[in-house]
């Protein structure tokens, strides 16, 4: 089901535009909004201004007063950025794009290498004296550009020092450019990736590569390696075969020793957060590349230790399972299901845990075993010996933190579940005292006349709402019922969600407005809208019964003819409402509710 | 960082948000005037602490306030039965479509951006529990679309 989701999203975004330059929304005008007085007009008013502008496709606004928030921004004291590097490429400065209004622009640097796979570390250093630092693949064989490591924010795409811009500087002669350089594309070259490198990122680049690496030395795995390094992944295609979730992943690579290497992988994804994983690498060719596999899926963990002579035949692999990393508790809607699932993870749990004692005995009696080995003088316990055993060690351990992973991951679970089966539990409970409750106030509605009923329509209905009640927080009507289970007599807003019959399923909601909207708007930092501003932050709802004679007043129309009235048991259906969306989440309606029965709906007019 | 930086690091965010919400057509308009309105706000872009989260609610209210609007005009229903029969995908992006606007944003941000509830409640400006209840609404919905 979720999947489906996400295909349609997808599908829905596959035509998606670029979006309005930054060009195009800074150089309107822009007003600052007058408060309008309450009034029918200024409501019809406003929502005809906006429309003219979703009509009209184009945002013309009119400046009036107060600072140009789009003023130039100051001119750097360097224009240019020098880029320089160690390998044997070659970098060209392509394309410019002009992005503020400062008169800077972004230039496009193509970094064109041999025509083998390797790596090239590539310098830039900003006018204010940063250097950043790219390390970026140049494979030509699997495309241009598929890789490029460094800073956070470049998995956008994106390019390099926005205040600076290719200049008129010529090269120097020692492998130092500035970007202003003419397009430099030697034979024997071919394009590999775009360097892009945002200035904004507090942490600047995490490489650090000064201990292994000298001038015009190629760089490899091993150079980097002793030095923990954050690896970004710009392809979501490469980052979707480690099992991660798309464009929020991240793959940290970290270092113990020079020996082992973990690769971890973070998530954001739901309950966990994290999910770790292990990689075993390869050291001085004692594990071959090609006997190590990883996959983030399930946390499986395989590592087959190759034997070192012809007579060994010694392997050791890692538990594996098939649990899911997560679990989303939203999906379970019932509570046998969630007692079934909990009883899953506990078993699951208990599982690892008698496996984690068997990781850890394997543990102690390996290291005996590498004990004995180191302290043997007899020269034919070979160092190749030592290590392997070492690596037999260094498995178990990871196989124990493994499964210890599976032990949290799966208490955090079972913690979810089971709080998700006691708020089931809870409402179960509440909707039978609501049905006891609804039918016993229907009961009593059977007569409206022999209810005290003091809030009615007040004929004719005016598009405008009802003035705030004294003593409420000025929230329209009687008040805020926003955070309230229970709605008391009074003249409520909120959205018509459902009709059942003479009852309905009400969203409490709070309507601000005129001048009120605007402040409650601004003290979140937002604006009203038309004149009004909504307040719905629980999400709550209620279950109410309609009297039989209750009223319903639809706008219909252009909303210039003002209400018509309805019989809500009768004539009412809902496709009279000017949104055409009426019950729905987004059908708006005052309700007057007496003795806790609705007497009367009406529909509010929203610009 | 400047405001044509700000702007630049979330455009794509806003405009897969707002395409999600108005679709491909009037996204663009969407992403426009919250900016712009975000602009002139005292201290525009630069201003506010969060940025993203900030324009992102705008959007979603610009969203629901078109979605008003958009609902006024007769609503033309297609007879399914009478027209070719599309494929599942498609369907699926019919009833997306027809989700109300918050609806639609909870189950963009939680199926699509992979946010957790928590973290697009706090996009929607409502509460986890409420991203929670639109999800099952639109999970509902879909279901209810896909087996009928």
């Amino acid at each position: 089901m979720d999947e489906q989701f996400q295909d349609g999203f997808e599908r829905m975004l596959a035509d998606m535009p670029d979006g309005p330059t930054w060009e195009q929304v800074s150089s309107h005008q822009v007003i600052t909004k007058p408060v309008p007085t309450r009034s029918r007009g200024m409501l019809i008013a406003a929502a005809a201004f906006i429309v003219t502008i979703v009509v009209v496709g184009a945002v013309v606004l009119v400046f009036d007063g107060g600072p140009d928030p789009v003023a130039p921004v100051a001119a750097a004291t360097v224009d240019h950025v020098e880029i320089s590097w160690a390998q044997n490429v070659e970098l060209r400065c392509v394309g410019m794009e002009k992005v503020d209004n400062g008169g800077y622009e972004i230039a496009k640097i193509e970094i064109w290498g041999p025509n083998t796979d390797g790596f090239v570390r590539v310098d830039a250093t900003a006018p204010d004296g940063t250097v950043e630092r790219v390390i970026t693949t140049h494979a030509p064989d699997r495309g241009s550009g598929r890789q490029v490591w460094s800073s956070p924010g470049l998995d956008r795409g994106d390019t390099v020092f926005r205040v600076a811009g290719c200049s008129t500087e010529t090269p120097d002669g020692s492998s130092h450019y500035s970007m202003s350089d003419p397009p430099i594309s030697p034979s024997g070259h071919r394009f590999g990736a775009f360097i892009s490198i945002p200035t904004h990122l507090p942490n600047g680049s995490p490489f650090n590569l000064e201990a292994g690496q000298a001038v015009g030395e190629p760089i490899g795995d091993d150079v980097w390696r002793g030095v923990p390094v954050k690896v970004f992944m710009n392809s979501a295609a490469g980052i979707d075969e480690l099992g991660a979730y798309g464009s929020n992943s991240e793959i940290w690579v970290d270092v113990i020793g020079r020996r082992y290497e973990v690769a971890r992988y973070l998530s954001d994804h739901e309950v966990l957060g994290t999910v770790v994983t292990s990689i075993e690498a390869m050291e001085r060719g004692t594990v071959p590349t090609d006997s190590v596999s990883f996959s983030t899926e399930g946390l499986n963990l395989t590592l087959d230790i190759p034997p070192m002579s012809s007579g060994d035949t010694a392997s050791v692999t890692t538990t594996s399972t098939t649990a899911p990393d997560t679990v989303d508790a939203a999906t379970f809607d019932d509570v046998a299901s969630i007692d079934a699932e909990i009883n899953r993870r506990r078993s699951m749990v208990a599982e690892a845990q008698q496996k984690m004692r068997d990781a850890e005995e394997a543990i102690q009696r390996n290291k005996e075993i590498l004990k004995s080995l180191e302290a043997q003088t007899n020269p034919t316990a070979s160092q190749v010996e030592i290590d392997r055993q070492r690596l037999i060690v260094r498995v178990s351990e990871l196989q124990k933190e493994h499964l210890e992973e599976i032990v949290r991951r799966n208490e955090a679970i079972v913690a979810v579940l089971q709080a998700h089966r006691e708020a089931l539990m809870a409402a179960e409970r509440d909707a039978a005292a609501a049905g006891a409750k609804l039918q016993a106030a229907r009961l009593a509605a059977e007569s409206r006349a022999a209810r005290d009923a003091p809030y009615v329509v007040e004929e004719p209905v005016e598009l405008t709402p009802p003035p705030p009640f004294p003593g409420g927080d000025l929230a329209s009507g009687s008040g805020c019922p926003v955070g309230t289970d229970d709605l008391l007599d009074g003249i409520w807003f909120g959205y018509l969600i459902e009709r059942d019959g003479l009852s309905i399923t009400f969203n409490p909601a709070c309507m601000y407005f005129g001048q009120i909207a605007w402040e409650k708007a601004a003290a979140v930092g937002q604006e009203a809208n038309g004149d009004v501003w909504f307040v719905d932050d629980d999400g709550a709802v209620v279950t109410l019964p309609v009297s039989a004679d209750a009223t319903a007043w639809a706008i219909t129309g252009d909303a210039t003819e003002g209400h018509q009235s309805l019989s809500f048991a009768t004539g009412w259906t809902g496709a009279e409402s000017m949104y055409g969306a009426c019950p729905g989440e987004e059908c708006p309606v005052w309700i007057y509710v007496n003795s806790g029965v609705v007497d009367a709906i009406v529909e509010q007019y929203l610009p | 960082m400047s405001e044509s930086d700000i702007y630049m690091s979330v455009r794509k965010d806003l405009m897969r948000y707002a395409t999600a919400l108005v679709g491909t057509d009037t996204a663009d308009d969407v992403v426009s005037l919250v900016v712009i309105r975000a602009l002139a706000r005292p201290g525009g872009l630069s201003g506010l602490r969060d940025a993203k989260q900030y324009l992102m609610k705008s959007v979603l209210n610009e969203a629901r306030s078109r979605h008003r609007r958009h609902t006024r005009q007769p609503v033309v229903h297609t007879d399914v039965s009478t027209t070719p029969a599309s494929s599942n995908g498609d369907h699926v992006v019919d009833v997306i479509a027809s989700l109300p606007a918050r609806q639609r944003a909870a189950a963009y941000l939680v199926f699509y951006e992979e946010y957790t509830p928590s973290e697009a409640a706090a996009v929607m400006g409502c509460r986890p529990g409420t991203v929670r209840r639109y999800l099952h609404l639109a999970r509902t919905k879909l279901r209810e679309a896909l087996d009928g």
